[in-house]
């Protein structure tokens, strides 16, 4: 279900209250990633409603419970190891774990609220693509000219086999244009893997349907036609080959 | 500096470095009010307690997800608690109230709005709430504390489900405008 801003508006104090159902809510996450008025709403809902529990008096639990839940920590802490991410700022981690998402196909809306206020820098960046892709590959792409400051990381996972693509800021390009994805062989042939149009959130998947193994680069062109070999602009391209 | 005078983001650094001193005294400053949050939800202590241990075990697990533009430790904590009790209530259908007698006489539990005046945002935001015409106040706390969704709103109060959003608009806007006032 793909609600408008003032259909969003309207359901913001819900959102804000926890008092909307499921269906309304994921439909009030998916527009908040890509609506920076409406994010701003709920940040100062968000305030009012924090101010709420401060109006009930304090109450003291058993005193078993701080038992219970230092011994939950500790049989966490010995079922999983130390995770994956570590503290770091806010927005990375709203990246790390959009991507640990789509790698399991999974839809973590929860993770995607604050995807439009990502503004990636590209050495944290490949970190955490290095991070997720944890036993896969990754390749970076950093946008050159006119494409400075976006860029993607391809990330071939090594489970479950599905490469992508995750792009940050791309530019809007000209309406009868498009943006084609190659893998580079070894031997210097450049092979289409996925043409596609940006859309105005801060970051975009695009799946690569091509095994990746062969392949020691990618790149970014901007094209005209959908298929034949690359004419157009480079707008990014991989200058490092992933491990 | 003893353990209980660390600031929160030096006891965040310690749940993501999985110390369980800092998870302590976490819940040494916060058990109190997520309690409390949990138990006013759900009318159990029991359940309450499940609650917040969850709610702890959330934070330890998901400490990335703090953000501290948006917030202090304690709102985190208390949000986490809200979601996970409101959560726990809409799963336990079989015995939630639906009708409005039903509901205010377990919601008016003695000791919500007693004390608390040594919490100055608390009573700042009690007296914004008591300030509001009672039909804005009922559906806010009903959500709230209640865990009702606003169409479960609208039905339960016999009213058109724009008229609940409308109510919850309005109060939330006073409501600001009193914290704003204040600060
Ligand atoms: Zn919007």
């Amino acid at each position: 279900m793909k609600l408008t801003h003032d259909q969003v508006q309207d359901l913001l104090e819900g959102y804000a209250l926890w008092a909307l159902d499921g269906t309304d809510r994921s439909a009030v996450e998916d527009h908040l990633a890509g609506c920076e008025a409406c994010r701003r709403t709920v940040r100062e809902l968000g305030d009012v409603v924090a101010a709420i529990p401060e109006t009930i008096v304090e109450r003291t639990p058993s005193a078993r419970l701080r038992d219970r839940v230092l011994a939950a920590a500790r049989a966490d802490v010995a079922r999983r190891p130390r995770p994956v991410m570590s503290f770091r700022p806010a927005w990375a981690v709203s990246v790390a774990l959009f991507v640990v998402a789509l790698a399991s196909g999974g839809l973590a809306l929860r993770a995607q609220l604050d995807l439009a206020s990502v503004r990636a820098d590209r050495d944290a960046y490949l970190a955490i693509a290095q991070k997720v892709s944890e036993g896969g590959r990754w390749w970076y792409m950093a946008g050159s000219g006119s494409f400075d400051g976006s860029g993607g990381t391809l990330i071939d996972p090594k489970k479950d086999g599905q490469a992508f693509v995750l792009f940050h800021d791309l530019k809007p390009i000209a309406p009868d244009a498009r943006y084609a994805v190659w893998l580079i062989r070894a031997d210097g042939g450049w092979v289409r893997a996925a043409n596609f149009w940006p859309s105005a959130d801060a970051l975009q998947r695009v799946d690569v349907p091509l095994a990746v193994g062969d392949f020691v680069q990618c790149a970014v062109t901007i094209e005209t036609r959908d298929s034949g070999s690359p004419q157009g602009d480079l707008a990014m391209q991989s200058r490092v080959f992933g491990q | 500096m003893g353990d209980q005078e660390r600031p929160d983001d030096d006891l965040l650094h310690g749940l993501a470095s999985r110390d369980l001193t800092s998870l302590g005294v976490l819940y040494d400053r916060y058990s109190r009010p997520m309690f409390a949050l949990a138990y006013r939800i759900l009318g159990d202590g029991q359940s309450a307690e499940d609650v917040v241990q969850d709610a702890f075990l959330a934070a330890w697990r998901g400490v990335d997800t703090f953000r501290r533009d948006r917030g202090t430790v304690r709102n985190w904590l208390l949000s986490i608690t809200h979601h996970r009790a409101v959560d726990v209530l809409r799963r336990r259908t079989a015995f939630r109230p639906t009708t409005l007698e039903a509901v205010e006489s377990r919601a008016s539990d003695a000791d919500t709005f007693a004390e608390a005046d040594r919490n100055v945002v608390g009573k700042a935001v009690r007296q914004a709430l008591a300030a509001l015409p009672t039909a804005q106040r009922n559906t806010i706390e009903l959500a709230y504390f209640g865990g009702y969704t606003q169409s479960e709103l609208s039905e339960l109060l016999g009213i058109p489900l724009g008229t609940v959003k409308g109510r919850m608009r309005i109060g939330m806007l006073k409501l600001r405008r009193a914290l704003e006032s204040m600060r």
